[in-house]
């Protein structure tokens, strides 16, 4: 397996992803359980402890898996309540960023028809399944792609340098 | 595999992800699949900030005597699952202004979890020499405020007026 820095660097922003989602935005202890994670699954690397190395996000998912159950234990057993723990900043971008990429947004967002916004509304925020929201606005599956693939790509153009740059700070 | 799957499959798993309505069986396997795929993970994180601006599109920003007013444009719950909550947090946590009031007005539940995010807006604002202050909430919101002494540390206004004017007295 190739890891050079810059996938290590790669796995450490998804690692990161999967540790907020389930650990939360509040959690002062993100890095940490994302650099455990990524000692722990290096380790087994090198022992070549890792059968299928084509399948090895499994293999991390189980690492990490372990690592968040680790903790959630220790944090029931040993709550700590300290005052002084400062609550994780999610930065501030710069002014000028924020009103810019608002204005995408809103000029993105404004291009939608609102029954577009629905649907993906329906998708996205209420977990609803693609068919109860076809019979629901009575479209066929092509017009439901279509809506779902147009806004996506409204999107794409907005948002993928941000992402390319952004090294994940944000979820 | 989730990107061997119709793209509309694959979104459907991603949508789904994102509002916590796989079961964890498929959690498990979707994470296991972008921590090792980087197309599925890019879109998994292209899906996501569409739909924290969707959720960012019932909120809305204006400024009144140098203080900056958050409004919701509907109905909202700041509850513990409720996508409001989450669009709250990011949009007070993410912007520059340090003086901000939360127009509670459209706000219709609230419960632990949207007091402790109030808390941590709180927290974010005073730590950056700023301030919080909340009005207009409904009856049965303002009850539950005073009743957890919230109202007590996050001053709480009938009006904007008032919630503006407490900036300079």
């Amino acid at each position: 397996m190739d890891l050079n820095e810059p996938s290590l660097d790669r796995l450490r922003l998804k690692l990161r992803y999967k540790v907020l989602y389930h650990v939360g935005h509040n959690c002062a202890d993100v890095d940490d359980l994302v650099q455990e994670s990524l000692t722990r699954f290096l380790r087994a690397e090198q022992r070549q402890q890792i059968r299928n190395t084509e399948e090895f996000g499994a293999f991390l998912n189980g690492v990490c898996r372990n690592v968040i159950l680790e903790y959630r234990r220790r944090i029931k057993r040993e709550p700590t309540i300290d005052p002084d723990i400062p609550i994780p900043d999610a930065g501030v971008r710069p002014d000028a960023e924020i009103f810019e990429m608002r204005d995408a947004i809103d000029n993105g967002l404004k291009e939608l028809a609102e029954r577009d916004r629905s649907i993906l509304r329906s998708l996205y925020l209420e977990g609803r399944e693609k068919e109860e929201i076809c019979r629901e606005w009575g479209m066929s599956d092509a017009q439901f792609r279509v809506v779902l693939f147009r806004a996506k790509e409204r999107f794409r153009r907005v948002y993928g340098p941000e992402l390319k740059r952004n090294s994940g700070s944000e979820h | 595999m989730v990107c061997k799957k119709e793209p509309i499959d694959r979104e459907q798993v991603i949508a789904k992800y994102l509002s916590r309505s796989l079961d964890s069986e498929a959690v498990e396997e979707f994470e296991g699949h972008y921590l090792g795929c980087d197309e599925c993970f890019e879109e998994l994180r292209l899906s996501e900030r569409m739909a924290n601006d969707l959720k960012a599109s019932n909120l809305a920003w204006n400024q009144t005597g140098g203080v900056s007013v958050l409004r919701f444009k509907a109905n909202a719950e700041l509850t513990h699952s409720a996508q409001d909550l989450d669009a709250l947090r990011k949009e007070v946590l993410e912007q520059s202004d340090s003086r901000v009031i939360i127009d509670l007005s459209r706000v219709t539940r609230i419960d632990s979890a949207g007091l402790g995010q109030l808390m941590s807006c709180y927290s974010h604002l005073v730590k950056n020499r700023g301030a919080l202050k909340m009005m207009n909430p409904a009856p049965e919101i303002k009850k539950l405020l005073d009743m957890t002494g919230l109202s007590t540390l996050i001053p709480t206004f009938h009006d904007e007026k008032e919630a503006v004017s407490s900036f300079t007295n």
